[in-house]
């Protein structure tokens, strides 16, 4: 999995592109921690578009970045959720502290 | 038409991708639509990836064994490991449930199987292992 970001208007966008699994999850952890105490945002959005699978490493990773930054009362939002993460997200219940924007 | 097929891999993240994308493949000759077939490979993902982390501590001396069969339109798939197994199989397959809580794992691996599939059982020993089994009617 490839992570880009862009900042654009206090919101810091993380581009997620190819596969999430329990392989890769401790990776983009670290990645996102390091941009998430570097700060100079207001909010996270989470890009979803080119994630070709996820499976619940990426629902324990969605819910990790989202109790982080509400330490720093910052919000987590998703976008352009695919049908198969749609699915894996209703499931867990996710939906219910991150909104599609 | 009947068919079977056997891997035996590593206990790595690594092999997971490997594993459901085999699955996937096999599987693919029942002409699943899209959607049947990423419900199957998230699926496998799931039981793999509890086998290699619970069941092994992400040990890659030890082998997974991934079974599945084609039989009358419905696949079985069984992942079976010989690590650490469950006191408890039913506590593991609530929501939120987790032994690994420190390693952000979200505790919807058994959720997500069972929503999936159409039928998932658990049988587990201490000390012994783990076998997850899904079945799945695809036509």
């Amino acid at each position: 999995m490839k992570i880009n970001t862009e900042q654009r208007n206090g919101a810091l966008v993380v581009h997620f592109k190819g596969e999430i699994d329990h392989s890769v999850t401790l990776e983009a952890r670290e990645q996102l921690d390091e941009l998430i105490d570097r700060g100079g945002f207001d909010y996270m959005v989470i890009d979803l578009r080119d994630i070709s699978f996820m499976d619940s490493a990426g629902i324990g990773l969605i819910m990790g970045r989202y109790k982080k930054l509400r330490l720093d009362k910052k919000l987590l939002y998703l976008r352009n959720v695919t049908p198969p993460v749609d699915k894996i997200l209703k499931i867990s219940g996710l939906y219910k502290l991150v909104n599609v924007i | 038409m009947e068919n079977r097929m056997e891997l035996i891999i590593a206990a790595t993240s690594l092999n997971e991708s490997f594993a459901r994308a085999t699955v996937g493949a096999f599987t693919a000759q029942l002409d699943p639509d899209i959607e049947t077939l990423s419900d199957i490979k998230t699926a496998v993902s799931e039981a793999v990836t509890n086998a290699i982390v619970h069941g092994y501590d992400s040990d890659n001396e030890k082998d997974v064994v991934l079974k599945c069969a084609i039989s009358d339109g419905t696949v079985t798939i069984t992942v079976e490991d010989g690590g650490k197994g469950m006191s408890d199989p039913e506590k593991c397959q609530e929501d939120g449930f987790t032994t690994a809580a420190d390693d952000e794992r979200s505790g919807f691996g058994y959720t997500i199987m069972k929503s999936l599939m159409d039928e998932v059982t658990v049988v587990s020993e201490v000390g012994r292992g783990t076998v997850v089994t899904m079945k799945k009617k695809i036509r």
